[in-house]
Order: C-alpha cells, then sequence, then structure tokens
C-alpha cells in the first residue's frame, strides 16, 4: 500500500492523472516530485523531476561481462530493440553516454525473485536521485530453470522491457507488447503495442507537466486512486450452451484522483464493458456478459483489469459458471462399429436436447460411406458417459442408419449431418468409423524414434464374427519379421519384431499378410521408424 | 534514493546461488489437449501446444526432484486421425519423462490394440484404476511415482472396460484399490480424474488419504492452492494451454503455479520431430481423401462467381481469405484434416476441395464457403438465390480457440462486399 489515506481534503491544485497500465515505479517518482512541491521545496523537486521520462532517452551499456566473442551481437540485439521503440513515431530518440538515464549490465546469474522458483533473467533498480541511473537494468547471461546461455532474443526482450519501464509501462504478464519479459529464455520478439506506445507519450507529456510545475514553482497536492473491484471473484449460475450470460462488477475508487481503466478478457467468449474513467469516491460498472455456444461442462475464464492505481495496475478476475448442454449427441453404438460378412448393422444416434432447448430438426442426410437413414421425433432411455451421467430418460430425435455391406473393405467414415432450426447450432454432426471385412489395428505399425536395439510392436488383424486363417506373413525388408498364429478365429494378433539391425535413419518397410478370406486375401501394413 | 526490489537486495547480498530445497519434489501436471496437439496457428500470438509444454515440462524437472501427471483427455473423437495423435502422445510422455498419464473413457474407445501401441510408445507410462484391462493392453491399474502412487478413474468404467475387452472396476472399488496398494507401498495415493472439480471434491471426502485430484477443467486453472481437508484439487485447463507446478514437502502441497505456454517459450527439440513426424504421417495416409462428403448443388468457384459479381470478387481478392490455405501450407498443416475445412471451399462436398494441384479454383475460402454451392445459382440465378450471410457463417471457424478475439463487427468491415 501507498502513503495516502484515501479521500484526503485537497489544499490546491492537483497533480496529473496517470494512465491505466502505468507502473508503481513511475507513480513514486510523480508522487516524490508533487510532495516535495506542495512542500515548497522547489530545489529538490527539481532534482527529482529530472527523473521523469523524456523522448531523448540516454543509455549506458556495460558489457565488460558478456564474452567477448558475443559483445558485438548483443549491441546489435540492443540496437534492434531500440529501434523498434524509434519506430513507434512519438519522437523517441536515443543517444548513448556515460551519465546516462537508463544504465545496462550485465552478470553471470541471477537468484530467483521472492514469488518465484526460476532464476531471475533480469533485476531492475529504479533512481530517484539525478546522480544514478533512473533505471538500471542487470541482464544474467544464464537464465530460467536450466540456466541456459542468454541468447539474442533475450537481450532484445531485456532492452526492449527496460525501455517500456523507464517510461512507467507496467510489466504485461503476456506476450507480445514490450512489457512483457520472462526469467526464461524466450524465442518470440516482442513487437510492441500501440497502446505502449501512447502510455509511453502520455507519461512523457506528464513528466513535462510536473517538470513545467517546477519551473513554474507551483504547488501541486499529490493524488492517488486506489481501484476495489467486487466482487473480485465472479461465481456464475449454471446456463444452458448458447445462452449469453451477463454479470456485473462494481469497480470503485477510494482514492482522490481519478481513475482510469482498461479491460482485456482471456477469451474470444468473454467481453466487458468499463467505464474509461472513475471519478474519487466514485463507482462504476463493468458490464460482462460471456457466450457459452461453444461450450459444456466447467469454464473459468478471467478479465484482465489495467488501471493507474500505483498498486493495482493489473489485477485479474476470474469468472466461473457450469455450462449445461442445450444438446447432446448419443449412441450406444459408439463412434466406431463393424458391419458382418453378408449382414447389415443399425446404428442409433439419439440427438438429446435440453429442457425447453430452442431446436428443431430440419432435415438430416449422410455423407461418406452411404447408409439408409431414417429419423423421427424420440423420447427413451439413454446415458450419457461423458457428462457422467447415468440412463435416464431423454427427449430429441432419433436417428437409424443402417449399413449395409456392399462398398469397399476395410475402415470408412460416414458423417450424420443433421441441420436445425437453431441460428447458433444450424449444423450438426455426428462421425461414424464403420469397418467391413478384414482390418490391421492399427492400420500402420509406428515405432517412432528407437534406437539401434531390437524391438516388438503388436498387430491386430481383426473381422468380428467372421473367422479366417492367416496362411502367411511376408515382410519386405530382412530386419523384421512377424509371426502369427494359425488358428482359425476373427481376431489374430501378430507380433512384429525388429532385429536391432535396422539402417540409422528412416525405416520404411511393410508386411503382407495373407489370409484364406477370398473377399481379402491379403492385407499390406506399412512399418515405420525412424532410427537414431 | 534507490527503490530495490526484493531480487535485487537479495542479488547484492547473495553468496552462493538459489537451488530447490533438497526436500521439496516438484509436481508438474499437464493439461487436457482434446485433439490440439498445437495452437492452429491462424492468427498470433497463440498460447499452448505440446512442443511447448515438453520445454517447460523438461526445464522444471530437471531442476530438483519432481513428478509429471498428464490428465489424458488427448482427443475427442475416434477415427485415424485421433490414433496418430495418441501415438505420437505416448511418444512424447516418453521423451518428456512423465511419469504418469490418464487413459481415460475417450482413449479407451480406440480399443485395446491402440492402447498397446500407446503403451509401448511410452513405455508403461499409461494408468486406468478403473478397468482391469487385457495385460496385453499394457495399461497399469497404478504407477509409482515417489512419494506418490497415482491412480486414474474413468468417467464410465463399464464402457471404457467394453472398449478394452476387459472388466469394470466401480470408482469406490478403484478408490479402495488405490489405498491399499498405496498402503503396502508406503506411499501416498494420488488420482488423475476425467471429470470435474466436484467430482475431484467428493473423491476427496470419500477417501481423506488421498494427497492429489487432478481434474478436468475449460479455460484457465486456479493460481491459487484449492484444498478440500488436505486433498490438493488441481486442473491445469484445457486444449494444453497451461503447464500448472506444485511444490509438495512433508506430505503437503505449499504452492502453485501456472505457467502458460505462450509464443516465449521455445519449442522442444525432440518432440518437434515427433510433431514434425505425425504431421508427415497425416499427409501421407491421405486423410483428406477419407473423408465422408456429400453431394451438394455442387461447388463452381470464386472466379465463375466474379463474372457476374465482379466487384465482389475484387474486394474478396483483397481479403486473407483469398490466400487462406498458404497460411496452412507456411505451418505444415496443409493437409490435416483438423485445418484444412476452415482455409479451402468445400472440403465436405464431391465437388469441393481435394488438393491445391487437384482443385486450385477451391484452395483459398472462396465465395461459396460462406454463401454455399453456387451450382444451382449459376444454372438459373433468378430461382436459386444463395443465402444472405450474418455472423453465424464466420463463426464455425472463428472460434475462441481458433481466432481469439475475433469480433463479427470488426472483421466484417473488413470483407463487406455488394
Amino acid at each position: 500500500m501507498f502513503f495516502l489515506p484515501a479521500l484526503i481534503l485537497f489544499q490546491g491544485e492537483i497533480g496529473p492523472t496517470l494512465q491505466a497500465g502505468s507502473s508503481a515505479e513511475f507513480y513514486r517518482l510523480c508522487y516524490s516530485v508533487e510532495q516535495k512541491l506542495e512542500q515548497g521545496d522547489f530545489a529538490a523537486a527539481e532534482k527529482a523531476a529530472r527523473m521523469l521520462p523524456r523522448l531523448m532517452v540516454s543509455y549506458s551499456w556495460d558489457d565488460s561481462k558478456v564474452p567477448e566473442v558475443r559483445r558485438a551481437e548483443f549491441r546489435t540485439a540492443r540496437d534492434q530493440a531500440l529501434s523498434a521503440w524509434t519506430r513507434s513515431n512519438i519522437g523517441i530518440e536515443f543517444k548513448e553516454e556515460r551519465n546516462a538515464d537508463i544504465k545496462f549490465s550485465f552478470v553471470d546469474e541471477l537468484p530467483p525473485n521472492a514469488d518465484s522458483s526460476v532464476p531471475a533473467g533480469a533485476v531492475h533498480f529504479y533512481s530517484e536521485s539525478p546522480e544514478e541511473p533512473r533505471v538500471e537494468a542487470v541482464i544474467a547471461l544464464k537464465r530460467g530453470l536450466a540456466r541456459d546461455e542468454t541468447e539474442l532474443l533475450d537481450v532484445h526482450q531485456e532492452v526492449a522491457y527496460t525501455v517500456a519501464s523507464y517510461f512507467g509501462i507496467h510489466r504485461n504478464p503476456l506476450a507480445g507488447p514490450f512489457a512483457f519479459r520472462s526469467e526464461e529464455p524466450v524465442r518470440f520478439q516482442s513487437s510492441g503495442v500501440a497502446f505502449e506506445f501512447m502510455l509511453a507519450r502520455r507519461n512523457v507529456e506528464i513528466g513535462d507537466t510536473l517538470r513545467k510545475a517546477v519551473v513554474e514553482k507551483r504547488r501541486l497536492t499529490p493524488t492517488r486512486p486506489e481501484l476495489r473491484i467486487e466482487p473480485s471473484e465472479v461465481a456464475l449460475e449454471q446456463a444452458v450452451q448458447g445462452d449469453k450470460v451477463t454479470f456485473s462488477i462494481q469497480v470503485s475508487n477510494v482514492g482522490n484522483a481519478p481513475l482510469l481503466l482498461r479491460v482485456r478478457p482471456d477469451c474470444g467468449c468473454l467481453a466487458g464493458n468499463v467505464p474509461s474513467s472513475i471519478a474519487p469516491g466514485g463507482s462504476g460498472i463493468i458490464e460482462g456478459s460471456i457466450d457459452t455456444t461453444e461450450f459444456v461442462g466447467a469454464l473459468r475464464k478471467r478479465f484482465f483489469v489495467y488501471s493507474n492505481d500505483p498498486d493495482g495496475a493489473l489485477k485479474q478476475v476470474p469468472i466461473t459458471l457450469n455450462v449445461k448442454p442445450l444438446f447432446r449427441l448419443l449412441s450406444r453404438d459408439g463412434n466406431a462399429i463393424t458391419i458382418p460378412k453378408g449382414k447389415s448393422k443399425t446404428v442409433q444416434v439419439f440427438l438429446s436436447l435440453a429442457p425447453d432447448a430452442n431446436m428443431k430438426v430440419l432435415n438430416a442426410k449422410v455423407e461418406g460411406r452411404p447408409a439408409a437413414l431414417a429419423w423421427d421425433v424420440w423420447m427413451g432411455d439413454a446415458a450419457d458417459p461423458e457428462m457422467g451421467e447415468p440412463e435416464k430418460t431423454r427427449r430429441g430425435y432419433q436417428f437409424r442408419l443402417t449399413f449395409d455391406d456392399q462398398g469397399p473393405p476395410g475402415r470408412s467414415s460416414t458423417m450424420l449431418v443433421i441441420e436445425t432450426d437453431n441460428p447458433k447450432h444450424p449444423t450438426l454432426r455426428y462421425p461414424i468409423s464403420s469397418q467391413l471385412g478384414i482390418v490391421a489395428i492399427p492400420e500402420e505399425v509406428y515405432f517412432g524414434e528407437i534406437q539401434r536395439m531390437a524391438r516388438r510392436a503388436r498387430l491386430t488383424l481383426s473381422q468380428p464374427g467372421t473367422p479366417f486363417r492367416i496362411t502367411k506373413v511376408e515382410s519386405n525388408n530382412p530386419r523384421m519379421t512377424a509371426t502369427a498364429g494359425s488358428e482359425r478365429s476373427d481376431e489374430h494378433r501378430l507380433t512384429v519384431e525388429l532385429d536391432g539391425n535396422m539402417d540409422y535413419g528412416q525405416f520404411n518397410a511393410s508386411l503382407t499378410i495373407f489370409t484364406d478370406d477370398p473377399d481379402m486375401p491379403r492385407v499390406v501394413v506399412p512399418v515405420r521408424a525412424v532410427v537414431r | 534514493m534507490r527503490v530495490l526490489p526484493l531480487a535485487a537486495a537479495a542479488f547484492l547480498t547473495a553468496t552462493a546461488f538459489w537451488r530447490p530445497s533438497s526436500s521439496d519434489v516438484t509436481v508438474i501436471v499437464t493439461s487436457t489437449l482434446e485433439g490440439n496437439l498445437t495452437p492452429c496457428g491462424c492468427t498470433k500470438p497463440m498460447s499452448g501446444g505440446i512442443k511447448r509444454r515438453a520445454t517447460v515440462v523438461r526445464r522444471l524437472s530437471t531442476s530438483g526432484p519432481s513428478v509429471t501427471l498428464d490428465s489424458g483427455g488427448w482427443i475427442k473423437s475416434s477415427g485415424r486421425q485421433d490414433e496418430m495423435k495418441v501415438e505420437a502422445l505416448a511418444e512424447t510422455l516418453r521423451q518428456s519423462r512423465v511419469n504418469a498419464a490418464l487413459w481415460g473413457l475417450s482413449e479407451s474407445r480406440l480399443g485395446s490394440s491402440i492402447a498397446a501401441t500407446a503403451s509401448r510408445l511410452s513405455e508403461g507410462r499409461l494408468v486406468t484404476t478403473s478397468v482391469i484391462a487385457d495385460p496385453e493392453a499394457g495399461l497399469n491399474r497404478w504407477i509409482v511415482a515417489d512419494p506418490f502412487l497415482v491412480g486414474g478413474i474413468a468417467l464410465d468404467p463399464t464402457r471404457a472396460a467394453e472398449s478394452l475387452a476387459g472388466k469394470p472396476v466401480t470408482t469406490t472399488q478403484a478408490l479402495s484399490d488405490l489405498k491399499q496398494a498405496a498402503a503396502e507401498l508406503d506411499l501416498v495415493p494420488a488420482l488423475l480424474i476425467e471429470g470435474g472439480r466436484e467430482q475431484a471434491a467428493e473423491l476427496a471426502r470419500l477417501e481423506p488419504s488421498l494427497s492429489l485430484v487432478v481434474y478436468r477443467l475449460q479455460g484457465t486453472p486456479p493460481e491459487t492452492l484449492d484444498l478440500v481437508g488436505n486433498t490438493a484439487l488441481v486442473s491445469a485447463g484445457d486444449l494444453g494451454r497451461k503447464v500448472v507446478a506444485l511444490t509438495y514437502n512433508d506430505g503437503k502441497f505449499k504452492s502453485v503455479r501456472v505457467i502458460d505456454l505462450g509464443p516465449d517459450v521455445a519449442d522442444d527439440e525432440e518432440v518437434s520431430r515427433t510433431h514434425s513426424r505425425y504431421l508427415a504421417r497425416v499427409s501421407e495416409a491421405g486423410l483428406l481423401d477419407r473423408l465422408p462428403r456429400g453431394n451438394s448443388a455442387g461447388y463452381v468457384g470464386s472466379q465463375t462467381c466474379g463474372s457476374c459479381h465482379g466487384e465482389a470478387l475484387d474486394a474478396w481478392k483483397a481479403t486473407r481469405h483469398s490466400n487462406a490455405l498458404v497460411t496452412l501450407e507456411h505451418e505444415g498443416h496443409d493437409k490435416d484434416p483438423d485445418c484444412v475445412g476452415c482455409h479451402v471451399t468445400g472440403l465436405d462436398d464431391e465437388s469441393g476441395f481435394r488438393s491445391r494441384e487437384k482443385t486450385p479454383l477451391f484452395s483459398s475460402v472462396g465465395c461459396e464457403s460462406c454463401h454455399g454451392p453456387g451450382g444451382d445459382h449459376v444454372k438459373e440465378p433468378a430461382k436459386f438465390k444463395l443465402r444472405a450471410n450474418g455472423a453465424q457463417s464466420c463463426l464455425p471457424c472463428h472460434t475462441s480457440t481458433t481466432s481469439p478475439g475475433f469480433d463479427f463487427e470488426t472483421y466484417w468491415a473488413r470483407v463487406i462486399h455488394k
């Protein structure tokens, strides 16, 4: 907490209002200047005001601890980060000099921050004394739990971040902005966002305002906004899929300066309108909504609330909700079926609707492997294992797909396509994989990345309900063999073996399995590995 | 005056660098994937993916004693591509030295042969306490991950057992079996479950000796320790976007940390190779050709539309829709059925997209992706009007996962035409 009681009586002109997303360090510096002005200590105020950010930024670069071979490329990475800031078109210029606003130096390793177990990638010192740099960044040459070498992207990130902190921008938890940083190595180059450039510009203007107040010897009263969020976590009642659930979060300003706010959701399903500013002592409402169309089950999403409260520049508000499905597609037969030889197979699919569901089926069709389709309104008992629901009475529609044993053998796909009048769910799809004849499972024997040693895998050949015999197995690679029993069965388990003398690199081979089934006299199974 | 953050003060005084306390065990929990091995990459930056996840797991697990638990929930359906995903993911368990992964109902549906393949590729890291499976399937009822004995509870043991040709075990019995086995081995029982927090809390109340229950949740995992009695309830969220790390010491969980797998996290080399092999297998298996397709009035291609709607065609050419397949080609997902449908025209129809070579006219998100097939309309324009559009045309592809931050009004303004 800072040092001001809430709602003091103003003695004079109040200081400038900081923007949402400004850092606590920047607030402290502004406060320090304003406090000195209020006390009439203009010489001290002038000294402190020298540390406020300007568009002309000086920096010093001490890379004496950096191995000599890396110094040039580190400087290049630094220059790229500074150039990225310069390209913001707000008039920033950089110059290298000895007694600078920003000092960069390096150290071999750093301990973790107090709230982390990961060794720090850099530490930052903030000074209010003109004899010292405003920001000093000490960058570790080894970073993260594995103590990796600091690479060029890390240097880029640390430099870009340090400049952001010089301009009084609060650290951002999400990658992309310059104000993001990580203790672990990064592999993504921050490119900055418009909001940061706007904020940097605004904070320089605040610096100018305070410097002018010093010159004019105006007495300013230091102020600060203070954000309160109620509730700090939103637990919503149960909703039905497709509902747009609305909720309110009260935001109050118990400080004595205007509170500025920005809200960003962590999901496209979440939206929120927030008052952009709240007067001292006032309050406002974040009108939030969550669109549940894409979700079923327990949900937890977040709002990021950025403000100019120096103690709460970024707060997170979790939103929790349990979403009941609007509809479920259920089948006792599952998604994978077998079509017996000489017979047909019927699959029942139920469209179970929530009570009061606004959904009528307009049409249904089958795509892929053909099946005769009949559908009707339905009420009956069905379980929903994925929702953890036992068999119970449900209502909706039933679809009967009848597959005959015609068509190519093997596995193929069918899609039941259901057209509805629900604008959010106009088309529902239920996939069915059907097996006809003898099928190898898995279709390909995959060993993955292996060392040069003997390996064994299992392969199943099945034709449920129709026994057959394996008469011969041929391998097209001398390093591979396969064995199978000779009994008559509707399921055979084969053992595939690699002898350990395979060549290094890709191992692509195949097995040809001969059967006594006249419809499928042979089945070819690819075998794949990478030998390293 | 110098303002020193705590870390800086520590930096100034540290004589020896930090190492984890010798008795701390880091428990690493990875989230469900629901078939998303990597973020789709259509927009950037996106979080998640097995390549980044492996980097974080490797880092956390090599910094001291650790146990890594995978929540399962790898797939959402049970087709050939799902089998390939399972094989790739099983391989990554071995590569990342994960101790145990839940083999739940969704994975069980692939059958015992695929379970056996996954078990072989993971080198025995799959667990289900809910099923006594065929021993050849290679599934464990529990796995020793010192100091824990890790079990797994499937949503519907009966159906899971049916798929695995095994014997179902009720949840109460599974819990009792796990507790007894843990006592015999002098270990602490921990559970991975397919259910949500409610079920996790119920299990914790039913069996207070459980140290940890890892449950399923959509969205962002809680950042604070959630205890029921002494049992920690933990979720790492969904879609492979986070990793959760807990500190366990002296029989208790002390802290929890949620790690975002953002673009700042490097890809793990070994798992990247596995993912590349997965994409190559998907491509070579020709899964696009095996997709079920319907018979519509026929797609005609945007050039045909442009012969009457020239201005609209010009407007479309200036949009990213006209180049949508290129994005996938850059990411290596241009033969991936999970992705291609939203980057071409008419993938679900006999007359639509097959490949860039065979059907160049449909190798983009063309007019008919939103307006529907134009076969009838070009024959009799007055009789067969194509549908007018609204947000419904966009939302099947621009979901909160594939298109985070999508706002219909903003994006519509970019593609608007007459």
